[in-house]
């Protein structure tokens, strides 16, 4: 394992974890989910730079597109949320109600 | 000749339980007729059964041979015969006659008293059943017979004590009865089994082979416990005053002449095992030593007739015991036998006034009934002074042996002095009978609407009185007792009795006098609480035991054992053991992201920390 | 190159810890433009010019200024930066933790490869990566019509999402 290795998944469980432990905003939820993908933007690239297949260098991109679908849903999601909610600040996101 | 006596003497005792069972049976053919009426077969049944024991007596005097006669074998195993036999000897022979003679005359009297009953014909049924297994226990020679007579009288006391079933204390006297009489079979039935395993035969004559050794000592309390039982011995007396809640034909048949004597004719009956062992005797002595003395006692102060004549009915089978307790079961037994007349006709003269007096029973509320009811109050008079033992009645020529012998006798001093003290109760409370229900005036209803027109009524009376004064002389002169020493004592000793009974009348006529003026604002409460209140007996005994048996079976086996232990250990075990682990993992999928997204992460360190050890 | 490669992959990790460690909305859009930013120097370094033009376009400047905007609606009263106790206290955990996995691998740290695309060393503007993506347009057409209508989809979802006097821009006043 290289240390780039290392530093990106790290950099994912460290998204992760900051996801799954102490949010109080629903936005700092997302920005853990954007950190996420950011870090398998660099993994992905980083994969089809390194092997130098430069085919696959479109994947990257599409998942930057994705990733803009997502973060796009996301804070529309926040501003309903703030809307209905008066404020973003969550306890628990359950699925089963608002 | 034996064979000719064995002959005509079971041909007796079948004769008189056939002409018993006679009405019994007719009723179940004609029981759809209304005009049947058992009363006139039954009466007819009894005096014809009486005369044929009468047979039985006199061949017997002609004859005086003990004999035991096998009529047929019941069941009969290789190891353990039962026999149907009979057994004819002094005590079968001439109780036959003597209660024979007493129910037919109650039952004659009973149609008076209870003529208006719609029910009249079940209740001659029962008393005739009841005076059928009276002749089967008499005469039983083996112990099935007996337990046999033995059990149907209790199942008919059972039955006659709550016959007015709708009222809650005749239910109740009639459950004392039943459960202090079982606690009496459980006694006989451990002495049953006991023979059976030790000595393999329920014989009597059999048993009586047996050696006398420490260990017949099991058998023989048990049989004492029968016999505490059934004869209301102290401890397990208080069924006997309750029983007085039955109709007085039922009291005056069951609860005083017969019945309750059929403990003590069993340790008659048994005493050849206990002749020699003075553990037993020594019991039996103290037993009915404190028998006579407390139930004297508690008599002193009721108020109600028929439970001072019952309690008089306990305090002399005491007195039984303690001939039986002296090693004399021929007094014992003539006691029985003389009691059985003076004690029906006290209850049919009792009867008799509460009858006319529209159910009264408060000597309190009576008085009088000397001038209003002259030969009730004769018959009355005659069998009290009978009880007292007044001299050449027939009270006395059992009553002044048994104290005789006991005071001739070397043994328990406590005892004697018990029963003597007894003796002279009995004169208290006949005298407070006397001068509360004959003398004085009149305290009933204004109305007054009794009368002795009633033949039926008085006929009884007067042919129990009759026997009350003749018996005792015909019978000592028929029993020769073999026991009995000849022996001289001083005139102390041998007037003690007498002069006991004479203190007591003296002083409670001194009593009754001075009871009329009331010097205190309130009677003096201590000792007359404890005589009116029955010595707390069955306070202490009916409340207090089932009390704490209840608290413990509240307490211990269904709070501690069923509710807590079991409980804690059976479903509430399971339950806390697998509610943390359902509540954890529900917790987990309440659908809540965060918890999923931990499990992500937990799940992928792991998966990550296992793929490094398994690759690196 | 080495070194400055290391500086920015440290970089990186602290600023996710950073991001990570729960401060408020403020600081967490700061902490992630800066990851974002060390992202394109990595991406740069290993030769990836265009996907490193391309994340910082879009992604920095495109998306991560609407998420700053978006901080003003999840605004704090009191911002916890990093003078909070707390943020304070994760930063701290969160650091023995890379650690202590940085320990497990520290180990096989000799397979380093920097082997970037084309195999040249030098900066350059056009290298395989925009050739790759150009791909796109013949080759991932499919990929590319799937793309625009993910988008197109993520614009309605968008709209429903905030339509209506309830959850939308408009308020009762």
């Amino acid at each position: 394992m290289t240390p780039v290795h290392f530093a990106f998944s790290s950099a994912f469980m460290l998204s992760l974890s900051g996801l799954a432990f102490y949010r109080t905003h629903l936005l700092s939820a997302f920005l853990c989910l954007e950190g996420m993908m950011l870090s398998l933007f660099i993994a992905i690239s980083l994969w089809a730079l390194q092997l130098d297949t430069t085919g696959f260098l479109t994947s990257p991109v599409l998942l930057l597109a994705f990733s803009a679908c997502e973060a796009s849903a996301g804070l529309a999601l926040l501003v309903a949320t703030a809307r209905t909610h008066g404020t973003d600040r969550l306890q628990n996101l359950n699925l089963f109600q608002c | 000749m034996k064979l000719f006596y064995a002959c005509s003497a079971s041909t007796c005792v079948v004769l008189i339980l056939l002409l018993l069972l006679y009405p019994v049976i007719l009723s179940f053919i004609r029981s759809k007729s209304p005009k049947f009426e058992i009363y006139y077969h039954s009466v007819i049944a009894l005096g014809l059964s009486f005369y044929i024991s009468m047979m039985l007596l006199l061949l017997s005097l002609i004859l005086p041979i003990n004999m035991t006669v096998t009529i047929l074998p019941w069941t009969n195993t290789d190891v353990f015969d039962m026999d149907i036999s009979l057994q004819f000897d002094l005590y079968s022979v001439m109780f036959m006659p003597v209660a024979l003679y007493v129910t037919w005359q109650i039952l004659e009297f009973a149609y008076t008293y209870m003529h208006a009953d719609p029910q009249i014909n079940r209740f001659f049924k029962y008393l005739l059943i009841f005076m059928t297994a009276m002749i089967i226990f008499v005469t039983a020679n083996n112990l099935l017979q007996l337990f046999i007579g033995w059990e149907i009288m209790g199942i008919m006391s059972f039955l006659l004590i709550g016959w007015w079933h709708g009222r809650a204390d005749a239910n109740i006297a009639a459950l004392q009865a039943m459960i202090y009489n079982r606690v009496g079979d459980i006694g006989l039935i451990y002495a049953m089994a006991w023979f059976a395993i030790i000595h393999n035969s329920w014989d009597i004559q059999h048993i009586f082979q047996l050696p006398q050794n420490e260990k017949i000592n099991l058998p023989l309390i048990a049989l004492i416990i029968a016999a505490t039982g059934k004869s209301a011995q102290f401890s397990l007396h208080p069924w006997l005053p309750s029983a007085m809640e039955g109709p007085t034909p039922v009291s005056a048949l069951l609860h005083s002449s017969t019945m309750v004597v059929a403990g003590i004719f069993l340790l008659v009956r048994m005493n050849p095992l206990m002749e020699f062992n003075p553990t037993i005797l020594t019991i039996c002595l103290c037993l009915g030593a404190l028998t006579t003395f407390f139930s004297a006692l508690c008599a002193l102060t009721q108020n109600d007739i028929k439970k001072i004549v019952a309690f008089s009915t306990s305090s002399q089978l005491g007195l039984m015991m303690v001939a039986i307790g002296l090693n004399q079961p021929d007094l014992a037994f003539l006691h029985i036998c003389t009691h059985a007349f003076f004690k029906a006709l006290l209850f049919l003269c009792s009867g008799s006034f509460i009858h006319s007096l529209n159910g009264e029973q408060d000597i309190r509320k009576m008085g009088g009934m000397l001038y209003l009811m002259p030969i009730t109050s004769s018959c009355f008079t005659l069998s009290i002074l009978s009880l007292m033992g007044v001299p050449f009645m027939t009270g006395f020529f059992s009553k002044d042996t048994i104290l005789e012998a006991m005071s001739a006798s070397y043994v328990n001093i406590w005892a004697i002095t018990l029963t003597l003290m007894a003796t002279s109760f009995t004169a208290v409370y006949s005298l407070r009978l006397i001068f509360f229900v004959l003398m004085g005036r009149p305290r009933t209803k204004p109305v007054s609407t009794m009368n002795e027109h009633d033949p039926y009524a008085i006929k009884p009376l007067v042919r129990l009185a009759v026997a009350s004064i003749i018996t005792g002389c015909l019978l000592v002169h028929y029993m020769v007792p073999p026991k009995m020493p000849v022996i001289t004592m001083p005139p102390i000793l041998k007037l003690a009795a007498l002069i006991v009974s004479l203190i007591g009348f003296v002083i409670a006529l001194g009593l009754a006098f001075m009871a009329n003026k009331q010097l205190k604002p309130k009677p003096p409460s201590g000792p007359h609480h404890f005589s009116n209140m029955l010595g707390f007996f069955p306070t202490i005994i009916h409340r207090f035991i089932p009390k704490i048996i209840l608290t413990m079976a509240q307490k211990i086996a269904s709070k501690m054992i069923d509710q807590t232990w079991l409980k804690k250990t059976g479903p509430k075990a399971a339950s806390n053991i697998n509610k943390p682990l359902a509540t954890t993992t529900s917790n987990v999928q309440r659908g809540m992201i965060k918890p999923y997204i931990t499990l992500f992460l937990l799940t992928l360190t792991i998966a990550g920390i296992l793929v490094y050890f398994t690759i690196f | 190159m080495t070194y400055i490669m290391l500086l920015l992959l440290m970089g990186m990790i602290m600023g996710l810890v950073f991001v990570a460690s729960n401060p408020s909305p403020y600081f967490g859009a700061l902490g992630l433009v800066a990851v974002a930013s060390v992202g394109c120097g990595i991406l740069v370094n290993y030769g990836g010019s265009f996907l490193s033009l391309v994340l910082f376009l879009i992604y920095l400047g495109g998306m991560l200024v609407v998420f700053a905007y978006s901080a003003a609606l999840a605004a704090d009263p009191f911002p916890e930066g990093l003078g909070n106790w707390f943020v304070k206290l994760l930063v701290v955990v969160y650091m023995m933790g890379i650690t202590s996995f940085s320990f497990l691998f520290s180990g096989k740290w000799h397979e380093f490869s920097w082997v970037p695309v084309d195999e040249i060393s030098e900066f350059s503007v056009f290298r395989g990566d925009v050739g790759g993506v150009a791909l796109m347009y013949s080759f991932g057409g499919i990929f590319l019509i799937i793309g625009a209508w993910v988008l197109l989809l993520a614009l309605f979802v968008v709209l429903e999402l905030t339509r209506g006097f309830n959850s939308g821009a408009f308020r009762a006043i």
